[in-house]
């Protein structure tokens, strides 16, 4: 698959603004970097299935004014279909005396330092098995600062295209965060068309709560509160969540060894939209694995733990396994990895996973992931 | 009056810059006021450096790319440090005052470092976050005995044992430092826990004048001693000590 023909407007209109920086007092020489991944894995589900894909991104750094920023990052995936090449981010970002707007497709985070963010503007993982998954979002962002780190965001959000869209297919959210010494408070507020799997769906999210992150002793915590509404359905929940995370040594003296845990509870007190909150997981992402749980089969959650425990085996490898389940059906992910710095940017991932599914069938498979950065 | 701390730039790259107060006793000056000319001679109120820090254990290496600025009203210290190498090129940490920041280019979100975060080595180095976020006066911290005088490479040394005082909690126990008498330069340090075990050492294997009449290690080997055949080696490639940083740089605000 080609570039879309909204993609090429926008890739038009960037080189158009990039001429015009290169040819501005401040301009700089435009660098690139990026990364190769190639990934070979088999899989075990009532038959063996073997997997080979290839992808790549490439970033273009551009050149910067002390108003505008672009930010391209291209990127292109291999696998069993045909090639597909797409825009992963691209946008340009206005800088005002107290903040900026940024419009197009970017990375929209409001991190608490939570591996399941359910008060995310998109829902992304973070940090699971040493991975993450930053949603991505066509949208119009403004910042503003409130000083002393404070800070209002407000995103609107609109689906892939140019082309006109009624109001309730919009996204809006808002989010004010109030970095205080030694918490992370914030306040968010978003409501989007539900994503159903292969697009959004008819109905909209509702979501508003509050999250925080800390230190209590030596334990960092954090958690979050908030409120769900299918707006349609007229389905309501209410999701709370508590965390920790946690480091210390291990081994003989002097061979010691850093073991980081981080584990997770969330639950929906009302039973009702646990599934939506798996369904929403890396939502808009065309690039996620093919066994990603948004192609899953829905799952009725009320519940979720997640952990992920990891160890650093020496300063260029750590090994680790990640937890989630649930405890209505019992769904289980066991994910163990290992990764290591093979030295000239050439990094290798070996992960297992071993499932069960809510009706106790298991599977399981490996993969081995060969990462190049440059 | 502004008080002249004792500088490091968190994850120990301060520390390596040698921004560390010492106090070296010896002669007719007191462990204060020699610990006062080694302020005066490591502070920074406003600089900008570029470095490299080489991980080694046993054989491989990896490098990480930086470029760092540090800010210090001589009561709190702020630093932001940017990674240039491809595998972590535009992760950020940024430090204010005892808060620690990481900054995600991907999610291109802020996340607040856990507490206990601080004693790990930062992106695998030998240096700890909390070597870097301490950065209050080593004379607050510790009472200084001077145990003798040594040579190191030929150049002559104060040996100066720090030890904690009853009050404080500072993230070495005691410490022990081998000070250029000349150049008040820390050439040689070791770090002890509490029951008198070896944590880290760290050597400057290299000394420039970076500005006229002031010397800084621009090239030092750390090791944790707990971690079996590690090291990393920083070393500074430019150094501006007069840099002025622009308005806001280092602030939770621009970074998000």
């Amino acid at each position: 698959m080609l570039f879309k023909p909204v993609q090429k407007v926008c890739l038009v209109l960037l080189v158009a603004i990039i001429v015009l920086l290169t040819g501005s007092e401040n301009s700089r020489a435009i660098q690139v970097g990026g990364k190769v991944e190639l990934e070979s894995g088999l899989f075990y589900q009532d038959d063996v299935r073997a997997n080979f894909a290839g992808q790549g991104e490439l970033e273009f750094y551009l050149p910067e004014t002390r108003k505008l920023d672009t930010r391209l990052v291209l990127r292109a995936r291999l696998g069993e279909g045909s090639p597909e090449v797409g825009i992963k981010y691209l946008y340009l970002r206005y800088h005002l005396e107290n903040g900026h707007f940024t419009l197009g497709r970017q990375p929209v985070s409001w991190s608490y330092g939570a591996i399941m963010n359910p008060l995310g503007f998109g829902f992304g993982i973070e940090g699971l098995a040493g991975e993450s998954v930053t949603p991505e979002v066509n949208a119009l962002r403004y910042f503003h600062s409130l000083g002393n780190g404070s800070s209002l965001q407000l995103v609107l959000g609109f689906p892939e295209g140019l082309t006109a869209q009624p109001l309730d297919r919009l996204a809006i959210g808002a989010r004010v965060r109030a970095p205080l010494p030694g918490h992370d408070f914030g306040l968010v507020l978003t409501d989007r068309p539900l994503w159903t799997g292969s697009g959004p769906g008819e109905d909209n999210l509702f979501r508003a709560g509050f999250s925080y992150s800390g230190d209590l002793g030596p334990v960092g915590v954090y958690g979050a509160f908030g409120y769900y509404r299918l707006r349609s359905a007229e389905i309501d929940d209410l999701v709370g969540q508590v965390g920790v995370d946690y480091s210390w040594k291990v081994g003989p003296e002097y061979e010691e060894k850093d073991v980081y845990l981080q584990a997770e509870y969330l639950r929906f007190f009302k039973e009702e939209l646990g599934p939506v909150l798996l369904m929403q997981v890396g939502e808009g992402n065309g690039f996620m694995p093919e066994a990603n749980v948004q192609q899953a089969e829905p799952v009725d959650i009320q519940d979720m733990l997640v952990g992920n425990l990891s160890m650093e085996i020496d300063p260029f490898s750590q090994a680790g396994l990640a937890l989630i389940t649930e405890t209505r059906e019992w769904l289980l992910a066991l994910i163990p990895y290992y990764q290591t710095d093979l030295g000239g940017g050439v990094e290798l991932r070996l992960e297992g996973s071993f499932l069960r599914d809510p009706a106790g069938e298991l599977s399981g498979g490996g993969r081995a992931v060969l990462n190049y950065y440059f | 009056m502004i008080k002249k701390l004792r500088i490091s730039v968190f994850a120990g790259i301060m520390i390596l810059l040698g921004l560390i107060s010492v106090a070296a006793l010896g002669g007719e000056l007191t462990g204060d006021e020699i610990m006062q000319r080694v302020d005066e001679n490591q502070f920074i109120s406003s600089g900008r450096m570029e470095a490299e820090m080489i991980i080694i254990d046993r054989g491989r290496e990896n490098v990480k790319e930086m470029e760092m600025f540090v800010e210090s009203d001589g009561e709190v210290t702020n630093g932001l440090v940017e990674f240039t190498n491809p595998r972590d090129r535009g992760t950020k940490y940024l430090l204010l005052d005892d808060e620690l920041w990481m900054y995600f280019p991907e999610a291109e979100d802020l996340v607040r470092i856990s507490g206990h975060m601080l004693r790990e080595g930062m992106m695998g180095s030998d240096f700890s976050y909390q070597d870097a976020l301490e950065s209050e006066q080593l004379t607050d911290l510790y009472q200084f005995t001077l145990e003798g005088q040594e040579e190191i490479n030929g150049r002559p040394v104060y040996v100066i044992k720090a030890t904690a005082r009853e009050d404080r909690e500072p993230a070495y126990h005691s410490r022990r430092f081998w000070v250029d008498q000349e150049r008040f330069v820390i050439l040689k340090e070791e770090m002890y826990a509490r029951d008198g075990r070896l944590l880290k050492e760290m050597v400057a294997e290299k000394v420039e004048e970076v500005e006229e009449g002031r010397w800084m290690p621009t090239e030092m080997v750390m090791e944790d001693k707990l971690r079996e055949g590690s090291q990393t080696i920083y070393r500074i490639k430019e150094i501006d000590l007069d840099y002025e940083i622009p308005e806001g740089k280092i602030s939770l605000d621009t970074l998000q």
